[in-house]
């Protein structure tokens, strides 16, 4: 599956960690520009551009955080304190390939546990058949499908997990069936 | 559906004889491609359909667990779980060459009946809708519709005709209270935000109910959005405020999108911006979308979410209302609370009575067979609520309740009487918080529940104040042991003392409520917990 995700699979971000003596993209910068233009104006604008860096990159690195923290006009401290503290913001990759699982209450009554469960076992055996990179679970507080529950959640269509092998039937329609099963085939 | 009569909303627009709920729900059950087949559907049948715009897209009925849900208004025939193949026969209904399709009516699990319309629908006819009334009625996305069936026809008599101190004389008089929290009077808190010193003042829309089920909130964002803006500018007027922020979760993102299309839907028509009404009062709304932290709600992280700070909790006082964002006096009203106010401050209410504000939006989920999103006037029973309007059955099918979600209490199916009003619920210890109501069957286990919603408020503690950053952890090692039969019956009574002192000694309202599922179970669900004691594990199962 192809993404546009062409300024961190090039390497752009690849560095951190070295020097930091690395530029970053000049794409990424005027990324970062743009949003600020269209922010909210003071510290009030950060969350809002941290998202939508987090967004786009699938993740917001520290290098990027840096350039945000010097536009702010914050300490690099101070960005990383807020980028910690919030889970939709990571300084790590998360997976592009969101796999929403409803933890809300009527799905949690339901069984929304144990679907969670199954589905972090099949992205689990995934990642260690192929490494495979993409895939991100995510706990949601309510997705609104209340009678159906307990439900999963992938671009925006709706699972219900009723039979045994759903959770491993969602991860191969995201990711395709895993490079060993084709292996047998 | 018990009809309005509020005069400002009665108008409806032809081309509205067909409306798909294009609520969050609705749409990831397929609500989407039911439009796209209506709509080429009815381009084929042509003009007499009437449905030249194409059909209605409407924000979310509450009736989530039926959709995607089909409306013909003129008919009164509600078709739920409806597929694209079913088009061509509502068309066929529609159009009087056939009979209604009655596969495609509701029917009712419990008792296999089907249901035509809203009228007849248990789920309907038993409600009040009042803030809810737009809510699958108007076009969410469209300004004019709102503005036809009433929208900002407060907020131009407010700024016409009222003098801020008349308005919150107004609120204060309708006996509104907080929907949400325990119910704080908004007239009084209007009063000191107003009165607070203070150049510039705020007004937030606390989107944040902090509960992870079904709420108000989304259905309103989904539903009416203009109403809760309308809602928002008359506070502003009303408190001096010139600029609001609205406080969304980001994970219903159709909510913040309507919310975004709202707000500059009203910029655009002059409702938003300087000058408003061709007054002098200037008012612009901010959304802030949450980034996943939400403490529940509480008011003070949240006003540090929004300055683009980590979102912790702080001491009070200086409460919000005297020194809130930038310290300066903040308004934060709940999105039901706003709702509610264009219902009030309207002309016919200009004169001696005020029209009370006299329902609460309630959610209804767990053992029932309608669970829903539902309006109810103030002072029905939770029993009326379970039974008549969601279809549980009180009599044998109910353990007890979950009422106001993490932070929350749990009753015995014995209290079901307790009506959904402020008083009522304070006497059993409990109060409605979100409005939600979780129906337990005899197949849930009470301590499951309490430790699911015990590590949701862990997991959402900022950890500012030890007795809930340590005290819900250790809260759930006593649960986690209880579920797995290796406590005794001397463990349940340190819990009980671990959880009253997390209330007495926490900061902010999530760690005073975070323990309040145990409390509440342990006293009213004592049989359940002592169940699992002493090696004997979990009777229903679910713990393991």
């Amino acid at each position: 599956m192809q993404f546009t995700d062409d300024i961190t699979d090039s390497g752009f971000f690849g560095s951190e960690g070295g020097d930091g003596a690395e530029a970053l993209d000049p794409a990424v910068i005027e990324l970062v520009d743009e949003l600020l233009v269209r922010a909210p104006s003071g510290r009030e604008g950060l969350i809002g551009v941290l998202l939508a860096l987090q967004q786009t990159f699938d993740r917001v690195s520290w290098r990027v955080q840096e350039l945000v923290a010097d536009r702010f006009g914050l300490s690099p401290a101070q960005v990383a304190a807020v980028v910690s503290y919030y889970p939709r913001l990571s300084a790590e990759r998360q997976g592009r390939l969101k796999i929403d699982v409803c933890t809300g209450t009527a799905c949690f009554l339901c069984g929304g546990e144990g679907v969670l469960g199954q589905i972090n076992r099949a992205v689990d055996e995934r990642r260690s058949v192929d490494g495979e990179p993409n895939l991100a679970v995510r706990k949601q507080r309510c997705l609104a499908v209340c009678g159906l529950g307990p439900v999963v959640r992938v671009d925006d269509r709706v699972h219900t997990i009723a039979e045994a092998g759903a959770a491993e039937g969602i991860v191969v329609g995201l990711v395709g069936p895993s490079p060993e099963s084709e292996d047998e085939r | 559906m018990t009809t309005t009569t509020t005069p400002t909303r009665t108008g409806d627009r032809d081309a509205a004889r067909v409306s798909v709920c294009g609520g969050s729900g609705c749409v990831a059950l397929g609500a989407l491609e039911v439009i796209r087949a209506l709509k080429s559907g009815a381009d084929g049948a042509g003009a007499p359909l009437e449905i030249d715009s194409g059909p209605c897209v409407v924000g979310c009925r509450g009736f989530c667990s039926q959709g995607p849900l089909v409306y013909l208004s003129q008919l009164d025939v509600l078709y739920c779980r409806v597929r694209r193949e079913d088009v061509g026969e509502i068309l066929d209904h529609l159009l009087g060459q056939s009979e209604v399709v009655e596969r495609l009516l509701f029917s009712d699990p419990s008792s296999g009946r089907r249901y035509r319309g809203l009228a007849d629908n248990p789920f309907f006819a038993n409600q009040d809708r009042q803030v809810l009334s737009r809510c699958g009625v108007v076009d969410p996305e469209d300004v004019d519709h709102a503005v036809a069936l009433g929208a900002y026809h407060a907020l131009k008599c407010a700024l016409s005709d009222l003098d801020p101190d008349k308005i919150i004389d107004l609120v204060k008089r309708s006996g509104l209270q907080e929907r949400g929290g325990v119910g704080f009077p908004v007239g009084l808190k209007w009063a000191v935000v107003a009165d607070s010193p203070g150049e510039i003042r705020y007004v937030v829309g606390n989107g944040e109910g902090g509960d992870p089920g079904p709420t108000a909130d989304r259905t309103l964002l989904e539903g009416d959005p203009h109403g809760i803006v309308e809602g928002m500018a008359i506070a502003g007027y009303a408190v001096g405020a010139r600029e609001g922020r609205l406080f969304l979760r980001s994970e219903h993102s159709l909510a913040v999108d309507r919310a975004e299309h709202a707000v500059a839907q009203a910029q655009q028509r002059g409702f938003l911006g300087s000058g408003i009404f061709g007054s002098t009062f200037d008012f612009s709304i901010e959304i802030c979308e949450n980034a996943g932290a939400s403490m529940g709600g509480e008011e003070t992280s949240l006003l540090n979410a929004i300055q683009g700070r980590r979102g912790v909790a702080r001491p009070r006082p200086p409460f919000p209302a005297v020194s809130g964002l930038w310290g300066c006096p903040t308004l934060i009203n709940g999105l039901e609370t706003l709702a509610n106010i264009p219902l009030i401050v309207t002309p016919d209410r200009l004169g001696a009575d005020v029209r009370p504000a006299r329902t609460k939006v309630v959610s209804v989920s767990g053992a029932v067979s309608r669970p829903g999103v539902a309006e109810v006037p103030l002072g029905t029973s939770l029993a009326e609520i379970v039974d008549e309007l969601a279809g549980g059955d009180i009599k044998d099918g109910v353990l007890g309740v979950h009422l106001g979600g993490p932070g929350g209490l749990s009753l015995s199916a014995s209290q079901l009487d307790a009506t959904v009003d402020f008083g009522s619920l304070r006497s059993h210890e409990a109060n409605l918080g979100s409005g939600s109501i979780l129906v337990l069957g005899h197949n849930s286990c009470p301590v499951a529940l309490a430790r699911y919603l015990v590590s949701f408020c862990a997991e959402e503690s900022c950890g500012t104040c030890p007795p809930c950053r340590i005290g819900t952890i250790a809260v759930l090692n006593f649960l986690d042991r209880i579920s797995s039969g290796e406590a005794q019956s001397s463990d349940l009574h340190q819990l009980e003392r671990l959880c009253l002192h997390i209330r007495m000694t926490s900061l902010c309202e999530l760690g005073r409520n975070a323990a309040g599922s145990v409390i509440t179970g342990l006293r009213n669900f004592r049989e359940n917990y002592e169940s699992h004691l002493s090696g004997r594990g979990c009777p229903t199962g679910i713990c393991e």
